[in-house]
């Protein structure tokens, strides 16, 4: 203790985006929102009446081992496409109230204890640079509020280094760690519960930098005696910004280029070469799909730059302990049963309840990858206490994103095999408790990730068409286009005014070209393969990243053989091509490669310093 | 929001819509090409009955 802020902070790749700000919250626009409903429901009924065409009309019997399986594939995206809209239909966010000045303001009880709020910030960290969990330190104890509060900083440390509790000091802020590592970052999460006492629970990861706004502009929220958590979007600031086409054209050969880069952009709009080269922005997730959750009451907690109630977090605890207990005795009784002869004996009951009382631990976080979602999830179950989350549409922190593919990929997985782990052992959709709408969110998440099977269909049905000539349709004619093309057209329009303001399409290419990851998580989940938790690292890894887009690489490279295959059997007549299929599925292809090109590009991503 | 910064948002849904409009156009002018030169064509009127009058 005693250097506080006397330390001078070294400089970071990201020092340079310090001044960056995160973009508002898209506007609520009524005129815009009930056109993507009315397009919506358009859109839905043209879907339907193309899917029982489909069925009805246009498979090939022929070729039955194909085009069965690509019917099934397009029901499927289509049932996603019911669920996806049902989560996009409206934005209802919850209103702000003024931050609340005691502990009574929050609490149903009005006869609670009438003192002023105790927050505690939790910084978990592992092995981070220590400085730039200084940074984050600091910008926690810069956070304001308007009225009296305990606010109490916490660096959870479980790397153990004594470099990090110096930090520590200096900062004047509570160290706290432990002998094992037990449970990761839950683990991490629930030894600070253990060590400490405040009302409320702010968890930032290693690199989470709270604005000073955050508590003054989140705990209103809190009046509401049943709201659990606030979730806050995640913001990253130190996305590469690209260059403007008409500069990297200009750069590449001179006046043209600009020239001509200029001339596209007047018509198209800005556009930027080598922006967020891995689809880190996370405002489609947060700003859309997280946000109009709010009126389900299914906004799910994503960890970082969340804000808790303890009891909430307590009452999961409980709920948990007392599964466990209820669990273990029952099996204890049938033991106990089975051994003096007899059944129902409140003695036997009453000491496998303590037995079991005794064997089971209580635990604030479940120890899971996903142990945010898990939380969430229990919370949304209680029917007794009907807990609330809420999406806060501002930002009100900022972090670092994945800077290279490795990293990328360890995120994504981990995203992918918790959320399907869940699905597949713990399903809340089916388990009892939750709203039907809440039920339907949690599966639209689940069944997102179940995407990478049927995308994967889509991925090589333009394939087989071309290198084997086999139809998946009865014929690429009229009526094939008649049915499928206003759905197509309708779906693009529709989903401008969905997610309106934001683009799409690296968001959906991105999903197109992540099928390995999820095809690799859904894979160890059903082999009941445990999915680790590794830290996500925070900084650039070194190293080529081609290997991780093998299978990428090895849908462009059979889609381009394929197609000139293709060509060539019908210019000699051989096969059953046509010149329209060879067009819809050429075209079908390009579209597939120019997706999956995104997740090759981001492999060979250099970050600018390296280029030069 | 206004229009224009919505739109130059979505650029890539008009764009995709309009791909989608003029490959369809131009897939379904191919086929009708292809069954008006197939041997024993039917009438586009009724595809059961054939075509009374050669095409030009």
């Amino acid at each position: 203790m005693g250097q506080e802020i006397s330390v001078e902070a070294p400089s970071f790749y990201f020092s340079r985006f310090e001044d960056r700000r995160p973009p508002d919250p898209l506007p609520a626009m009524p005129g815009i929102e009930r056109t993507w409903q009315v397009l919506a429901v358009i859109n839905l009924l043209l879907g339907g009446w193309y899917i029982g065409w489909r069925w009805t009309s246009s498979i090939n019997w022929d070729a039955v081992w194909f085009s069965i399986p690509l019917v099934v594939a397009e029901t499927c995206a289509w049932f996603g496409l019911v669920l996806f809209t049902l989560n996009l239909w409206k934005t209802r966010d919850y209103p702000m109230l003024p931050p609340p000045q005691t502990l009574s303001d929050c609490v149903a009880d009005a006869a609670a204890v009438n003192r002023h709020l105790s927050v505690d910030v939790f910084i978990a960290t592992y092995n981070e640079d220590e400085e730039l969990v200084r940074l984050s330190i600091r910008d926690a104890k810069a956070l304001r509020y308007p009225h009296p509060i305990d606010l109490r900083v916490h660096v959870l440390d479980d790397g153990r280094r004594a470099t990090m509790r110096s930090v520590a000091e200096e900062e004047g802020v509570n160290y706290i760690s432990r002998d094992n590592n037990l449970g990761f970052k839950a683990g991490n999460l629930r030894n600070a519960m253990e060590q400490t006492s405040g009302d409320f629970i702010v968890i930032c990861d290693a690199d989470t930098r709270p604005f000073p706004t955050l508590l003054e502009r989140t705990l209103g929220y809190f009046r509401n005696p049943d709201v659990a958590f606030v979730q806050t979007p995640q913001w990253f600031y130190d996305i590469p910004e690209g260059k403007r086409l008409r500069d990297w054209l200009g750069g590449k050969i001179g006046r043209p280029g600009t020239m001509f880069g200029g001339a596209v952009e007047a018509v198209f709009g800005e556009i930027r070469i080598g922006e967020d080269p891995f689809v880190n922005d996370p405002a489609m997730f947060y700003d859309v799909i997280q946000r109009r959750r709010n009126p389900w009451n299914a906004a799910f907690c994503c960890g970082a730059a969340s804000i808790h109630r303890r009891e909430a977090v307590m009452f999961v605890a409980l709920k948990a302990y007392a599964d466990a207990i209820s669990q273990a005795s029952s099996e204890t009784r049938s033991r106990i049963a089975r051994l003096i002869g007899r059944k129902a004996d409140p003695n036997a009951q009453a000491l496998a309840l303590w037995q079991a009382a005794q064997t089971e631990e209580l635990t604030p976080y479940k120890f899971h990858v996903s142990e945010d979602i898990y939380t969430s999830i229990v919370l949304h179950q209680d029917k007794a206490r009907r807990w609330k989350s809420v999406l806060h549409p501002w930002v009100e922190s900022k972090m670092l994103s994945p800077q290279d593919l490795l990293t990328w990929t360890i995120q994504r997985f981990k995203y992918a095999g918790g959320s399907l782990d869940i699905f597949f052992h713990d399903n809340p959709v089916t388990a009892p408790g939750m709203t039907p709408g809440q039920r339907l969110m949690y599966l639209t998440t689940f069944w997102s990730y179940m995407g990478a099977v049927w995308n994967c269909m889509f991925l090589i049905a333009p394939v087989i068409y071309l290198a084997f000539g086999a139809t998946p349709v009865s014929a690429y004619g009229r009526d094939f286009f008649e049915h499928a093309l206003p759905f197509l057209v309708v779906n693009e329009i529709a989903f401008m005014f969905g997610t309106w303001g934001l683009s799409g399409y690296k968001g959906k290419v991105s999903y197109l070209a992540s099928f390995p990851i999820s095809l690799r998580a859904l894979w160890a989940v059903l082999n009941k393969q445990k999915i680790k938790f590794p830290v996500t690292p925070k900084e650039r890894q070194g190293g080529n990243f081609l290997h991780l887009v093998y299978p990428q690489l090895a849908i462009m490279v059979l889609t381009v053989l394929a197609f000139g295959w293709a060509a060539l059997a019908l210019e000699l007549g051989i096969g059953h091509y046509t010149l329209g299929g060879l067009v819809a599925n050429g075209l079908w292809g390009l579209n597939n490669i120019l997706a999956m090109s995104i997740m090759v590009r981001a492999a060979l991503w250099q970050p600018e310093e390296d280029e030069a | 929001m206004n229009w224009r910064t919505g739109l130059r948002k979505g650029r890539s849904h008009i764009i995709f819509a309009f791909a989608l409009i003029v490959a369809g156009v131009f897939l379904i002018h191919l086929d009708d090409e292809q069954l008006d030169h197939a041997p024993g064509r039917q009438c586009a009127i009724d595809a059961t009955l054939p075509c009374p009058v050669a095409a030009p």
